[in-house]
Order: C-alpha cells, then structure tokens, then sequence
C-alpha cells in the first residue's frame, strides 16, 4: 500500500535527520533566541524537511540541507521586527571600520594568562551575537558555529557572496567591539595606550554621517 | 600585498574562502609583517571565540519524540492533503487549469516532476486500489441496490455513475477508506477491461497542478499512476477517481460520457 511505503520512507528520513537535532536545535535558539519558539521551529523544520525530502540530493550533507531549510522557514515566518531592521540599516551603511581594535587590545584580549577570565565574557558574547539583526546573525552563527562557506551562506540567504562577506565582516567588528568593552568593563584590558582608536571606533552613526554628509 | 589588503581580505583568508594564489600572498605578507600576523591570530582566536560562546546546543530530551509525533502526523495529512481546504486553492485550481490549456495532450509529464499540490495521493491511491482486484461486498448490476446498500455504511448518497454507452457494467461494490474519509469502492467492468470508481466526500477538496479538461459542467483531472490513467472529478459535493485498464484515449472517452 501507498500508505506502507511512505511509511518506510518516513521513518528512514526520521533516522537520518534526527542525527541532526542538536545543531539545528542550536541554530533555532541562536534564531528565535527563546527556547519554545527554538523548538517549535525546529519541529517546523522536520516537517518542511520532510515534505520536501525528495529534493535532497543523497550523499550531500544533511545537516546543510536542515540547517538551510530551519533558516528559510525562520526568515520566512518570523518577520523581522521594526526595530531589527532598523538596526540592520545602521549595520548597512555603517562605516565599514577596518582594523577596529588596536594591536594591542587584540594582545590583551588574547593574552593566554586572562583567557579563563575571557572565557566568562562568553555568554556576553552570546548575547551580542543575539542582539544582531538576524541576517547578520544568521552569516555569523553559519560562518563560525556551522562552519557554512560563504556560497551556502548566500544560498541561505538568498545574497550575493560580496553581501555575506561584508556582513560577516561588520558582524564580528561589531561583536569584537562589544567584547571589548565588556572586557574594559570588566577590567581585564586596559584602554591604554589604544585609547584613540577605541574613541575612534565609539564614534557613532550619527556622528560617521554627519561628518559624511558634511563631506558631500 | 600591503596592510590594507590583507586588512580586507583578513576573514575571507581565516575562513578558508580566499583561491590558494591569493592565500599564498596573504601568507608571505604575514610572514615579514607582524602587525598583520597578529591581528589574523587574532581574527582566529576570535571565531574560536564565537564558537565556543555560541556552539551547538542540546536539545531537550523530549523533542525528539515530539519531532516523530509530527513527522507522523504530517505524514497522513500530506496522503490526503488533496481533501483537505487549502489557502490558495483557488489559485491553485487555476493554474491546473491554465497549465492544462497550455499543455495539450495530457498525461505528459510536468517539467520538474509533480507538483507538490498535485492531486497524486489520491491518484495513487486508486490506481493502487484498482491493482489489486478486490472481492465486491454487494452486485451489481442495479445501481439502486447497490445505491441502497451503502445508505447504512457511508455518510453520504452513493449514486454509481452510469457511463454513457450503455455497455459499461457495474459489478459492484465495498467499502474502503480514502485516507482518513470513508470511500464507495465501485466496480465496473467494459468489455472485459475493470473500471474502478472510488466516491468520498469531497468537501474542502482542492485540486490543482494536474492536467485538466472541462467535460460539459465539470473539470475533471487526469493523471496516471501505476500505469493506470486516473481521473478525479467533483459532482454534488462528492469527489469521484477512477482508473481502468482500458487504454488512455478510451478511458478519457469513458470519463467524458460519465451522466
């Protein structure tokens, strides 16, 4: 019977891909950033996945392949807040700051003797990588966690190669800074003798545009 | 190379996604500068940071299970998902239409394979169902009696459609579900060939994405499966499939005459 075959067909796929559930797990929390959307969104992701089971090449990776379609439904699903967007202008027309903290912050930062110390800013870390606008999220978190290329990245997020770079490239800027200043807070790493540059990268939007926009 | 370069190229170099040539560049740049070496051992150190700040996480013990339940369920909702009200099935209905008006000559394949709307299950299902040649539970040939005994079994009228020509026989008739809906198996038989007609209630059905044709006031979808045609038709609520040995071109003439 039809029935029996799909069957077999189903619970194949369920073997397959529930090897899987950590990961996408991971990746629907760093999404949704709550642990019950996390799950609801991953149950959506099995049942798309399932549905569209045929387009799956065998032999590719599976975990792409979910990992792809968990992005697409969250993009698709949840709509970006107003507030997200906004923030992903900024993050678009920011100034795209090279070289961002100094040598010597880097070295701090590094520094083999403070990396248990470091080590506790993680979860801030965590918490800036939730705070960015999900494109960027999603670039960073696919990049660096899931160890995605950027081709699948931009097939994800439906980009071009240049736009995932350039995101991934302001998305860490942006998170070293934050990690930066935690650290400061935190007085594992002195601003001196890279004070100016740490001003230099304070310097907000506002005042990159005005200076542009004075410029032009 | 100077600073800068490498500068802009820093992630694209850790990440792995510069070609080798440039690679190598970048990487003799390092080697006599140590400004730029520190900072890519930084950028290094840095997405080792993020993962192990942000790496995979468990997930809970119960989801897996949750995750079968789902699987399970969406499962048998896609096996009739044709039956089942559907947002856009209006539209969908007239693309089917309109696919079928700019593809003549039905039964020829889709581009891409089927749609995933496309009324296959219950195509499947009753070109599957007239495989397997099933014992009848009532005779025919009187369409009133066999009418009379499905009153008590099925929530819906069963009136066997009569085929034009006359010279088609109603063998007669069981019970047998259509996904999760009761269905009239019936059986007919045109010289020597089966015709199998499964009647259920067809409330909510959409059907689109297969090959339609308009036959006096109804549209009726053909498909094929098993290497049987197949066509789906509504009347009165109820949606009728059938399919036959018989070949293509007198299947449809036998559809076509369906009163």
């Amino acid at each position: 019977m039809v029935w029996g075959r799909a069957n077999r067909r189903r619970k194949d796929f369920e073997k397959a891909s529930l090897e899987h559930l950590d990961s996408l797990y991971g990746m629907a929390v760093r999404l949704t950033r709550d642990e019950r959307d996390a799950e609801d969104l991953v149950q959506d992701t099995y049942v798309r996945a399932l549905r569209f089971q045929d387009r799956f090449e065998p032999g590719t990776n599976m975990r792409a392949w979910l990992l792809r379609i968990l992005t697409n439904t969250f993009i698709n699903r949840y709509r970006r807040r107003q507030k997200e967007r906004q923030l992903a202008d900024q993050l678009e027309a920011g100034p795209d700051q090279e070289a961002l903290l100094s040598t010597h912050a880097q070295a701090q930062l590094r520094d083999p003797e403070k990396q248990l110390q470091i080590g506790i800013l993680r979860e801030e870390l965590a918490r800036a990588v939730d705070e960015l606008p999900d494109e960027f999220r999603v670039a960073v978190v696919l990049a660096d966690v899931y160890g995605f290329s950027y081709k699948e990245i931009a097939s994800v997020l439906d980009c071009p190669i240049g736009t995932v770079m350039s995101r991934l490239h302001r998305a860490r800027r942006a998170l070293q800074a934050r990690l930066m200043d935690q650290a400061i807070a935190a007085g594992l790493v002195s601003r001196h003798p890279s004070a100016e540059l740490d001003s230099e990268r304070a310097a907000d939007l506002a005042a990159y545009r005005r200076r542009r926009g004075g410029a032009a | 190379m100077n600073c800068r370069d490498v500068q802009r190229y820093v992630h694209a170099f850790i990440d792995g996604e510069l070609e080798p040539q440039q690679a190598l560049t970048v990487e003799s740049h390092l080697e006599s500068c140590t400004e730029c070496s520190h900072a890519v051992a930084f950028e290094r150190w840095f997405k080792g940071e993020l993962r192990r700040s942000v790496g995979p996480a468990l997930a809970p013990t119960e989801l897996p299970d949750r995750i079968r339940v789902a699987l399970g369920r969406a499962e048998r909702r896609d096996q009739v998902r044709v039956l089942l009200p559907k947002a856009g099935g209006f539209a969908a209905l007239a693309t089917g239409v309109a696919a079928a008006l700019l593809l003549p000559g039905w039964l020829t394949p889709a581009a891409g394979g089927p749609r995933r709307d496309s009324p296959r299950p219950i195509i499947d299902c009753v070109a599957e169902r007239h495989a397997h040649v099933l014992p009848v539970e009532v005779t025919g040939p009187d369409a009133g009696s066999v009418s009379q005994w499905f009153q008590d079994k099925v929530d819906f009228a069963v009136n066997p459609p009569a085929f034009g020509n006359g010279q088609v026989q109603l063998v007669g008739g069981r019970i047998s579900p259509v996904g999760d809906r009761q269905a009239a198996h019936l059986l007919y038989e045109h010289r020597g060939r089966r015709v199998t007609v499964v009647v259920f209630d067809g409330s909510g059905m959409v059907l689109s994405g297969a090959h339609a044709e308009r036959v006096g006031p109804r549209t009726v979808y053909y498909g094929e499966s098993r290497g049987y045609p197949v066509a789906v038709w509504q009347q009165g609520g109820l949606a009728y499939a059938a399919s036959s040995d018989l070949p293509q071109s007198d299947f449809v003439r036998l559809v076509s005459s369906v009163q």
